[in-house]
């Protein structure tokens, strides 16, 4: 299997307090290793601030990495030559950031909105184009009205399905979903879900899929990995991930779920504070808060390795 | 006005011009909060949630609204009809809300430390230094990590969940008697999530603080909520308290938003849907506004468009069908 992502070792710093003397880093993601597969889905979960978002960006060249290798299709985005690879392949990218309000220019009509990567593109006819954004706002469910409409009168949900429809606009092979459906009722999620599955069967897209939902993304991912602070915690496809959960940081995520009533067990609740990302601590970034660490967890950093298939966890007790 | 309430609105209704014309975005809304209590609102995007709870502090476009009829009585007093500067004071003190979208509500060349000081010098008269110490120690209530140093930190420099969590920070600074939370934790995983219900649930005990809650997560909305309101296409198409409308649905469409949870407990790979969409408001359909998508609907449902049904026990439902089932069968209410 050919990986259309692959990420080696990659570390992002962003610089703090810039204009004082001494400016601090903070250590956003350090040393994150995984690659996406042709027709894959990667669900990606964790902790808030834990660096999946800014993964996300490294992904499409909005921000670059500070070490570490990404390439793209088998281009390396990262090197000498990352920036003509990274154009050239530009195309068979897109994105839905998590803030819908960023992404929408207040201005512009929707229809104009979800055409302008068409627009660049070049090329369509006024007829095709109006056909094709009906054809896009259909697929996600708002009616054709609401073309001639701004983003203001719409609803967070809808401005999630038009930031949606317009990534889907070009018919793109990889697509960066942060938070793509948080915004929406279980309902019209399970029908972008579905909509995102379908068009993965019909055209072999790829997804990085972020979001704090645990039950949405188990439906949608093939395989699903955690962070914690900056650090690749767990990967594992999503039955071993959701049924066999290997680090405590996973386990702690998955028991802290909320249920609705009736539901089996009790919500568990994690105890104590993430670690600062400034001075990271030696050893385990979970030790603080994990309730099996031994005293060389505080000391050496956990390896990211194989336990047997495709299950990878970070954790020393862990055979 | 009923003296257990700290809120009531009552039949309200609210247009927008939209290209030229106006387009009902919610019609006769009724909801009421005790003190203390927490009233979950959940329902299909786009079916009013965020436009209610917008009205309570008529934080609406002024140009291109209208509420065409309705009240919202706190503590007495219409909010419809108080003076700019009174709501004013109200607003962040007395009444705080934390928006659905945090980046279109924070400002973006202020400091987090900033934004949050603001609010305590203007409305608790605090000095800047005394405000900034206070906003750092929300910062940690609310478990941003290294709170004193990001404190000076831009919005746009912060991770969502963090932005959202800044939002809670600003909210509960002036420790407002009213709470109005529209998707406060869409943005943060499920243990920092339980963290913030905690935090929230010690000011509803320690101030007496009353919670409205907008969320699609039915988790949060069983766990944390006393009382649940469920919208649809601009109505208010169910009300039940504790676990009722778990237990027993009384609206089709609620019964459909049930099936759509999500399981965590098994790998599926296609998720129940309620199929079709919600009308376009601009052409709403005649008699009950679900009867396109509902399984259930009769002849009557086409044309007749059905008022609330009381149920007793605080059940309320507006599909007759279903209450007329109830009535029948004489189930729990
Ligand atoms: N442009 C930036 N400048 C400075 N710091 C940043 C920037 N973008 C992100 N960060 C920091 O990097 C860390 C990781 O942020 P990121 O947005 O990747 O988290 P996340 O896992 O997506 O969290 P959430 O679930 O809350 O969205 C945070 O501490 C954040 O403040
Ligand atoms: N300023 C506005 N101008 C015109 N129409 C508006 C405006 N604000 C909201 N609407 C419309 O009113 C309806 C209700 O919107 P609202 O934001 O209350 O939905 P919601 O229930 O909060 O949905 P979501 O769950 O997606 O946030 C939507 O159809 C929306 O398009
Ligand atoms: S009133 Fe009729 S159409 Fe409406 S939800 Fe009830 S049964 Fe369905
Ligand atoms: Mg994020
Ligand atoms: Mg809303």
């Amino acid at each position: 299997m050919n990986p259309i992502v692959e990420l080696a070792e990659v570390s992002k710093t962003f610089a703090l307090g810039r204009g004082s003397r001494r400016p601090q880093l903070l250590h956003a993601v350090s040393d994150v290793s995984f690659s996406i597969a042709a027709e894959e889905t990667l669900g990606l979960v964790g902790e808030s601030g834990s660096g999946k978002s800014t993964i996300g960006r490294m992904l499409v060249g909005v921000y670059p990495a500070t070490s570490g290798r990404i390439s793209l299709f088998g281009r390396d985005i990262t090197g000498s030559g990352g920036k003509a690879n990274l154009a050239a392949v530009r195309r068979r990218l897109q994105f839905v950031f998590q803030d819908p309000h960023a992404a929408l220019n207040p201005r512009m009509q929707v229809g104009d909105a979800i055409a302008e990567p068409l627009d660049i593109a070049g090329g369509l006819d006024r007829r095709t184009r109006l056909a094709r954004i009906g054809d896009l706002l259909d697929m996600v469910g708002l009616p054709r009205s609401s073309a001639e409409r701004y983003p203001h009168e719409f609803s967070g949900g809808q401005r999630q399905r038009i930031v949606i429809a317009r990534a889907l606009a070009l018919k793109p092979d990889f697509i960066v979903c942060d938070e793509a459906v948080s915004a929406l009722d279980v309902s019209m999620q399970a029908q972008v879900v579905n909509l995102l599955m379908d068009l993965q069967r019909e055209f072999g897209l790829s997804y990085l899929f972020i979001a704090h939902d645990l039950a949405v993304v188990r439906s949608v991912s093939t395989r699903v990995a955690v962070m914690y602070a900056g650090s690749l915690v767990e990967i594992a496809s999503r039955k071993a991930l959701y049924e066999n959960p290997l680090h405590p940081y996973t386990r702690a995520l998955l028991d802290a779920v909320p249920r609705v009533k009736g539901a089996a067990k009790p919500r568990q609740m994690l105890q104590g504070e993430p670690p600062s990302l400034i001075d990271p601590p030696a050893g385990c970034r979970f030790a603080s808060r994990c309730p099996l660490a031994e005293p060389r967890c505080r000391v050496e950093t956990p390896k990211f390795r194989p336990v047997g298939g495709d299950h990878h966890v970070a954790c020393h007790l862990v055979a | 006005m009923s003296e257990s309430n700290i809120l009531e609105i009552s039949g309200l209704t609210v247009e927008f011009r939209s290209g030229g014309r106006w387009i009902t975005a919610i019609r006769d809304v009724d909801l009421t909060l005790a003190p203390r209590q927490c009233l979950g609102i959940v329902g299909e995007s786009g079916s009013g949630k965020s436009v209610t709870a917008l009205s309570i502090l008529r934080l609406h476009p002024a140009k291109s609204t209208r509420i065409a009829s309705g009240r919202i009585l706190y503590q007495g007093r219409d909010l419809l009809a108080v003076a700019p500067g009174e709501l004013a004071r109200i607003r962040g003190s007395e009444i705080a809300m934390i928006f659905q979208d945090p980046m279109s509500s924070l400002n973006p060349v202020l400091t987090i430390g900033e934004q949050i000081g603001e609010t305590l010098r203007i409305h608790q008269g605090l000095n800047r230094a005394d405000a900034l110490a206070k906003a750092v120690g929300l910062l940690d209530m609310v478990r941003i990590p290294d709170a004193r140093r990001r404190v000076a930190e831009y919005p746009h420099r912060l991770s969502g969940g963090m932005r959202q969590r800044v939002m809670i920070a600003m909210a509960i600074a002036c420790r407002p008697k009213i709470l109005i939370a529209d998707e406060p934790t869409t943005a943060l995983d499920v243990t920092v999530q339980a963290q913030i219900l905690n935090l929230l649930r010690d000011l509803r005990e320690e101030l007496g603080m009353s919670v409205i809650l907008i969320s699609h997560d039915m988790g949060v909305i069983s766990e944390f909520t006393d009382k649940i309101a469920v919208m649809y296409a601009g109505q208010v198409v169910e009300q039940a308290v504790g676990d009722g409308l778990f237990d027993a649905p009384m609206h089709p469409y609620t019964s459909g938003l049930l099936r759509a949870i999500p399981n965590i407990d098994r790998d599926v790979d296609r998720l129940a849907t309620i199929p079709g969409s919600i009308p376009d408001a601009a052409r709403m359909v005649p008699g009950c506004r679900f009867h396109p998508r509902c399984p259930e609907a009769l002849e009557s449902c086409r044309s007749e468009a059905p008022a609330m049904i009381d149920l007793g026990g605080l059940r309320q439902t507006r599909c007759p069908p279903r209450a007329e089932r109830q009535g029948m069968i004489g189930g729990r209410s």
